[in-house]
């Protein structure tokens, strides 16, 4: 994990990102008058697949609309606030015609050293992690975390905000979201993109005379 | 700590007058006249804390001028505790640049609370301050929230359950505090578009190698937190800083 040229971006070992680290087009290719912004983790980057059977691919192909992938592997919601916020920072003339939202481990943790050399995700087989995800756990560390997370993104990002609910996984906002409830497999980014693009088409159908 | 409905995070009492703090209190002041003598200075020396409409130890937005102002935030130390408003370095920073100021510091915060609150005032108020004074709180503290509950609790290295300290200790070990700093600050300094002045209190954990350094040289009515000397000294040296062009952007 890297953060490169403004935003936090995967490393790059087998050739699956972008220049910025991100699994989708370079940023310069990117249609800025219709495309839709996907954050997240592991789902979203459907790693063991080609890029065509990622959701975020999908359902912008079905949509018709051009998309960007900001998702980070194993990222958390410090790497989601920090992406989300930087882009419509950088990008606040074009923002997207929504957001899509996933988590599969929304409590994951950075890990660093005292000279910020590098910036990873906390390795769960370590010990210290696993007590540090109990501790923080217990001592209510992650509500509080993701209460103010959801309160600055929620009053400062003025788009649409779609969140794709998993099964058993925690979600990050509980209010001012379209949900989306997915029971399926984590890894079965068709059936994840069908059932999106139909809620979508159904919320914002319009009744014609 | 409360997150009030206007978005900022704030102390639980709002427009209120305070001639002690819990951090601060009128027991350990009573003992400290007791220890420290007739002629301490803050014996005959009331202080008063003014808290405005958020929960904060500031003039309030409305008495701002928005085309003069400088934006402060950080813990305890910046927010004053155990000095008059006027011997604190806000006031009189602004003081010496000419400026209105606001002051988003409170005492027992952490990082989180520091960027929650400053990305907050950039992203709602257009005008933006001359300048941005940061004092890096203790990395370690965090706030919590538990279910069925309205307040937000600060936590850090006053806490005693067994949960909190194993928790402080498993944030060093494996490195997670700094990420979450490394995190934080990084964002801060993308979204705040305006000179920022940050500062480091030699004491606790380094955030970076390009902050101020804050000395203790004496201390406040509290005894535990910075008094009116180090105060002082911390406006000269912001001072000298902003004068020398050396202000980081």
């Amino acid at each position: 994990m890297r953060l490169l040229q403004g935003f936090i971006g995967n490393d790059d070992h087998d050739n699956l990102y972008n220049s910025f680290g991100h699994r989708c087009k370079e940023i310069d290719n990117l249609n800025f008058h219709n495309y839709v912004l996907f954050l997240g983790d592991n789902v979203a980057l459907n790693l063991n697949k080609p890029i065509e059977d990622t959701y975020p691919y999908l359902i912008s192909k079905a949509l018709k609309v051009d998309y960007y992938n900001l998702s980070i592997f194993n990222g958390g919601v410090d790497c989601f606030r920090f992406n989300l916020l930087s882009w419509f920072n950088k990008f606040k003339e074009t923002p997207p015609r929504f957001i899509v939202v996933s988590f599969e481990f929304l409590n994951a943790v950075m890990v660093s050293n005292h000279n910020y050399d590098y910036l990873n995700p906390a390795d769960f087989n370590i010990d210290d992690v696993k007590d540090l995800y109990h501790y923080a756990n217990l001592s209510g560390f992650f509500t509080g975390r993701n209460l103010l997370n959801e309160s600055i993104i929620s009053r400062h990002i003025n788009v649409p905000i779609y969140q794709i609910c998993f099964k058993d996984k925690n979600t990050l906002f509980n209010k001012n979201v379209y949900n989306i409830s997915y029971d399926g497999p984590l890894e079965d980014s068709h059936s994840i993109s069908e059932l999106f693009v139909k809620d979508y088409k159904l919320r914002n159908s319009k009744v014609r005379p | 700590m409360i997150l009030y409905p206007d978005g900022f995070l704030g102390q639980d009492y709002t427009n209120f007058t305070l001639e002690f703090l819990p951090n601060d209190s009128e027991e350990a002041f009573l003992k400290n006249c007791v220890k420290q003598g007739d002629d301490w200075y803050y014996k005959n020396t009331p202080i008063t804390y003014n808290i405005n409409s958020y929960g904060h130890r500031s003039p309030d937005i409305k008495d701002i001028d928005f085309d003069n102002y400088i934006l402060f935030s950080g813990c305890s130390h910046t927010e004053g505790v155990g000095l008059e408003l006027e011997k604190t370095y806000p006031y009189l920073l602004a003081k010496q640049l000419k400026c209105t100021y606001y002051n988003l510091a409170l005492a027992a915060s952490g990082i989180d609370v520091l960027e929650y609150n400053l990305l907050h005032w950039f992203l709602t108020y257009k005008k933006k301050p001359k300048y941005v004074v940061i004092q890096w709180p203790d990395h370690s503290r965090f706030i919590s929230l538990y279910p069925g509950y309205e307040h937000i609790l600060p936590n850090g290295s006053w806490c005693t359950t067994e949960e909190e300290k194993r928790f402080f200790t498993c944030g060093e070990s494996t490195g997670f505090f700094n990420a979450r700093k490394y995190i934080s600050f990084s964002l801060i300094k993308k979204i705040v578009d305006v000179p920022i002045i940050t500062v480091n209190i030699t004491s606790l954990s380094l955030y970076d190698n390009v902050s101020l350094s804050w000395k203790k040289l004496d201390l406040a009515r509290d005894l535990l937190h910075y008094g009116i000397k180090s105060h002082a000294s911390l406006v000269d040296i912001i001072l000298t800083n902003i004068r020398e062009n050396q202000v980081k952007t």
